[in-house]
């Protein structure tokens, strides 16, 4: 799978269009999971998730590989991109602007989200607002997508200790507005 | 995201991939598929294909070597003397090859993966910016994996676009821009040109919740004339509902 990954994107970053569709198909789900988690509006998550994979396009020859995957550096991408939803979207306007809405919110019957297991709870967004950008991917990479500490210190830039400090502190302060929700993660095995 | 909206999302990702500018299209790429999928090969022969009409098309970037080549062979990660690069150099275009099985990693992380079978066949070309003072690069393999590396210092300049007998630029977006006339394979498979104004969605006719404003919509794709039709693209809209 990952050497798979690894090939594609080696053709995709070559200027392959199909080989980027390939790479959209792999991680589509979750990059829009984590615009979801981060952005109370379904169609800023959706606009937010087509700008994150118009990054990885625009800037393919910085992306971070972490394990033969770009799934950790587009899930980064993603959480900077929801904290300024509007400048992404004006950088992509014209993009955007040819992508079909249809008005449907979470929830609805006929949304697609059987593919995804969306974490809704509006007091999470709450709580991740309360942090950094750099901590918000942090702790949605470990703590939600269940990425290693190593893994997401890689893509970060961080040095592994210095992303478990980091991510002790963070999840100090999301306890402190959410006791449960952490515990609950703590509880099923979540690192 | 909803499925209408993920599919016209992959759609206009691949047209946006295709449009872009050729910087990194201009490498000729054929990797080591050893065991690889039905996938992956479709892939590799729709990149040979997409290459063969847009290479040439103007706005891409026109590559003057400026060095004769200089040809290493190579075995685990080793750093490669290219010597210094001439004056004008803009990037060093390299050719990376397996004479093993193996994951060959550039200096910018792109990578060559070889399985066994296609040990000594599996290349792919690739470019690398080049730092003020460099005169190395390095190969990341490991122990025993043993590569080729044909590396070349070269100039690479986006060249003109061209421009219609109605006044109208065409080819390729790049750093520039946009011309007016955009290049875009045609579902017939023609390379042509349509008008980047096309490609803007029409502005909503209905603000009603639920209203769709993506229609499909299918616009011409001409000669770089702009008048003669060559066939057409679909976008903006729900391709791939309809299974």
């Amino acid at each position: 799978m990952e050497n798979d990954e690894a090939r594609l994107w080696a053709l995709a970053r070559g200027g392959d269009a199909l080989a980027f569709a390939a790479v959209f198909d792999l991680h589509r789900d979750r990059v829009f999971r984590q615009a979801v988690r981060l952005l109370e509006s379904w169609p800023d998550a959706e606009d937010v998730s087509a700008s994150a994979f118009l990054e990885l396009f625009r800037r393919r020859d910085d992306v971070r590989i972490v394990n033969g995957s770009v799934l950790p550096w587009l899930l980064v991408t993603t959480a900077n991109l929801a904290r300024n939803a509007t400048r992404a979207r004006r950088r992509y306007r014209d993009f955007l602007a040819r992508l079909p809405r249809d008005g449907r919110e979470p929830g609805s019957a006929d949304a697609g989200l059987s593919v995804v297991d969306l974490d809704l709870d509006p007091r999470l967004h709450r709580a991740l607002r309360q942090l950094s950008e750099e901590d918000v991917a942090l702790l949605t990479l470990v703590a939600l997508e269940d990425f290693t500490i190593a893994d997401a210190a890689e893509v970060l830039g961080l040095s592994p200790a210095g992303a478990k400090t980091r991510l002790h502190r963070a999840r100090q302060r999301i306890r402190k507005t959410l006791p449960d929700f952490l515990v609950a993660y703590d509880q099923t095995g979540a690192p | 995201m909803d499925d209408a909206y993920a599919s016209a999302l992959r759609e206009a990702l691949i047209e946006h991939v295709q449009t872009a500018p050729a910087r990194r299209r201009r490498a000729t790429r054929r990797l080591a598929m050893g065991a690889a999928t039905g996938l992956l090969l479709v892939v590799a022969g729709a990149a040979a294909a997409a290459a063969a009409g847009i290479l040439r098309l103007p706005g891409s970037p026109d590559v003057v070597p400026l060095a004769p080549s200089v040809t290493v062979t190579g075995e685990g990660t080793q750093t490669v003397e290219i010597g210094a690069p001439p004056a004008g150099t803009t990037e060093l275009e390299i050719r990376l090859a397996c004479l093993t099985a193996g994951t060959f990693l550039t200096a910018d992380g792109a990578s060559l993966v070889c399985d066994a079978s296609s040990a000594g066949a599996g290349a792919m070309g690739w470019h690398l910016a080049v730092a003020p003072g460099q005169h190395t690069t390095v190969i990341t393999a490991g122990a025993g994996e043993r590569w080729r590396l044909v590396a070349t210092y070269s100039r690479v300049t986006d060249t003109a676009w061209g421009v219609n007998a109605d006044g109208l630029t065409y080819g390729v977006a790049n750093d520039r821009g946009t011309p007016d006339l955009v290049a875009a394979i045609a579902s017939n498979g023609k390379v042509g040109y349509v008008y980047s104004r096309d490609l803007i969605e029409p502005a909503p006719t209905s603000l009603k919740i639920g209203a769709p404003t993506g229609q499909m919509r299918s616009i011409p794709v001409y000669t770089s004339d702009g008048r003669t039709v060559i066939g057409q693209l679909s976008t903006g809209g729900l391709p791939s509902t309809a299974p």
